[in-house]
């Protein structure tokens, strides 16, 4: 799980309710642990974007998840209220982002308007920040959708202007959402779980490997033999018995096909 | 159930649009320039938005209906299908529109006008011709019902073109309308099964087969004609005895002559769409089964693919006369 936080003060309740140690990143200010990393981007498009590049440059897994949080203003909800961006809008382009809301969450669902500048226009339903759409817009060839999100805590509104926030105060606000984030990363987390190849079939198919040499083509159609020894929950070990005395890699193929035919039927 | 509602702006001020807004009054609705923006764009995981699609309500440009692949229909010598609504309330996992999609959520086009207007223009070209719509192509044409409104506005326009005909295909238990309406001679519901034991692995949210049969019963008892659509074909485990128990509940709580018509289809799908559901669902037993490439289709082996029809044809034969079987083959 990715965290892009603009400032310190917001990302405090993060990392503290994480644990995450400061790494020597020297271009940014990152934290991390096992499972989670966060980078301290800076105010606005640019920053957020070379920040996501970093944590991109450092080699990430497949169809990570990632998390921009932060402070926003908003039309229409109450300071200290939280939201998920449902439409991401560039306020210079007018560019939007429709980020999928497929997560079960509390947190209700807003517009979210990016600006350059920061904004005292409040529209009814919109929330205003620097960095959302540079967000989302940067991740988009790295990851699912649904894998992106944005939350924002609202510090600003009609009411209360923007010239009466304070780092303490966006730490505070943010604490006091840091459940219902940690809750969606965790939704996150879970469906991105749902979605990737078996690590079971991954570790039997390197495991065959072993026996023979395998073209990359034979590699491949070795892996989803195996997967489909799974999908049938067939045990694997007579799948490892098939190679293993099978003459070669080809004949290891044509062997486990052969086997295979007449166990495919659906129950 | 919908809980977001996108909206292109066009379409806003459709009373069809405030008609559906009414019936979702805690949705969040957002609004868009055109459906693309949300439907299209690629990376988005059709698995997970099927586990909670959202509605985007817009307008279909361009043609509306569309000649269905030869040797798909049921008779008529001219046939069309069109789609007000792409995707479904259900999860099926042989289904095309898995792989065909990038998103899951329903994207409903609301100018049913548009839709009727070209029908009416494709049903005056060729006179003296019967002429079929097939409306459950891309979604099943009945689920979705209290939402879409679509056969409460579509049969009488049906009323008016007596030799035309429309099939709403279904697998849902969703005929409050029909049964409130004029039975129209021109209309075919047509009901698509597997046998239960297979419905239950794979499609995922279908009513069981027992509660379509009853919905299928009351339809014959007010007078509908109805489709039994027995498509796609899936070889499993006790085959044979499978598909005859499932036609034998059909055809015990039906009478033969209430079947206007039934289609045999096997399993066929574009290799890209086939690919693409397999990364979606890797340990699927469905899709690790045997099947073979033949010019660009996944389906069965030849050999296999003709003994599930052989049999079902025959079990079929058993019930309604050969005229009324149709095949459909790519």
């Amino acid at each position: 799980m990715n965290f892009v936080i603009a400032f310190q003060a917001e990302a405090k309740p993060i990392i503290e309710a994480l644990q995450l140690s400061k790494t020597d990143d020297r271009l940014f200010p990152c934290y991390q642990n096992e499972r989670h990393r966060l980078v301290i981007s800076g105010l606005g498009k640019v920053r957020t974007r070379k920040a996501v590049e970093h944590l991109l440059s450092q080699g990430l897994k497949k169809n990570s998840c990632w998390l921009n949080v932060g402070i926003a203003g908003h039309g229409s909800l109450e300071v200290g209220n939280a939201f998920l961006a449902a439409k991401i809008q560039d306020e210079v382009d007018g560019g939007c982002f429709f980020p999928p809301l497929v997560h079960p969450t509390n947190l209700p669902p807003s517009t979210l308007i990016s600006c350059e500048q920061p904004s005292t226009a409040y529209l009814p339903d919109c929330g205003y920040d620097m960095e959302g759409h540079a967000f989302y817009g940067a991740l988009l060839s790295e990851t699912l959708r649904e894998f992106v999100q944005v939350v924002k805590i609202v510090s600003d509104n009609p009411k209360s202007p923007i010239n009466e926030i304070t780092p303490a105060k966006a730490t505070s606000m943010i604490e006091t959402h840091v459940t219902s984030v940690l809750e969606l990363t965790g939704e996150m987390e879970k469906s991105r779980a749902e979605i990737l190849p078996s690590e079971e079939v991954g570790q039997i198919h390197q495991s065959l490997l072993r026996y023979h040499h395998f073209s990359v083509t034979r590699s491949h159609q070795l892996y989803d033999l195996t997967r489909h020894v799974f999908a049938h929950q067939i045990d694997p070990r007579e799948l490892t018995d098939k190679v293993r005395f099978a003459k070669d890699g080809r004949d290891a193929i044509t062997t486990v096909e052969n086997w295979l035919k007449g166990k495919r039927q659906l129950r | 159930m919908i809980e977001l509602i996108y909206i292109e702006k066009e379409i806003r001020k459709h009373p069809r649009t405030e008609e559906i807004l009414s019936r979702f009054p805690k949705a969040k609705v957002l609004s868009c320039n055109h459906y693309k923006e949300i439907f299209n764009p690629s990376a988005q995981s059709f698995r997970l938005q099927k586990k909670k699609p959202a509605l985007i309500l817009a307008r279909q440009h361009g043609k509306l209906i569309h000649p269905i692949p030869p040797s798909y229909g049921v008779g008529g010598a001219q046939n069309y299908y069109f789609s007000h609504l792409l995707n479904c309330l259900y999860d099926c996992r042989y289904c095309f529109l898995q792989g065909m999609y990038p998103s899951a959520h329903y994207l409903l086009f609301l100018n049913y006008e548009d839709f009727a207007e070209e029908i009416v223009h494709a049903s005056r070209k060729h006179p003296g011709e019967e002429s079929w719509f097939f409306s459950g192509y891309d979604c099943d044409s009945l689920a979705l019902e209290s939402v879409t409104g679509f056969a409460k506005h579509f049969l009488p326009l049906f009323r008016d073109l007596p030799h035309s005909w429309l099939e709403l295909r279904t697998k849902s238990v969703a005929i409050r309308e029909l049964m409130k309406t004029e039975v129209l001679g021109n209309v075919v519901v047509a009901f698509s099964f597997t046998p239960e034991e297979i419905s239950e692995q794979i499609e995922h949210g279908v009513p069981p087969v027992s509660s379509r049969i009853e919905a299928m019963k009351k339809l014959a008892r007010k007078g509908w004609k109805l489709g039994l659509r027995i498509d796609p074909l899936i070889d499993c485990k006790d085959f044979e005895s499978r598909y005859r128990r499932l036609f034998q509940s059909i055809f015990d709580a039906l009478q033969s002559g209430s079947i206007h018509s039934v289609s045999l289809g096997s399993f066929r799908m574009p290799s890209g769409f086939f690919k693409k559901i397999e990364k979606q669902h890797p340990s699927e037993p469905l899709l690790a089964a045997n099947w073979e490439s033949r010019k660009g289709m996944i389906s069965y082996p030849q050999e296999t693919e003709s003994a599930l029809r052989d049999i079902c044809k025959n079990l079929l034969l058993e019930h309604v006369p050969r005229q009324r079987l149709f095949q459909c083959e790519t």
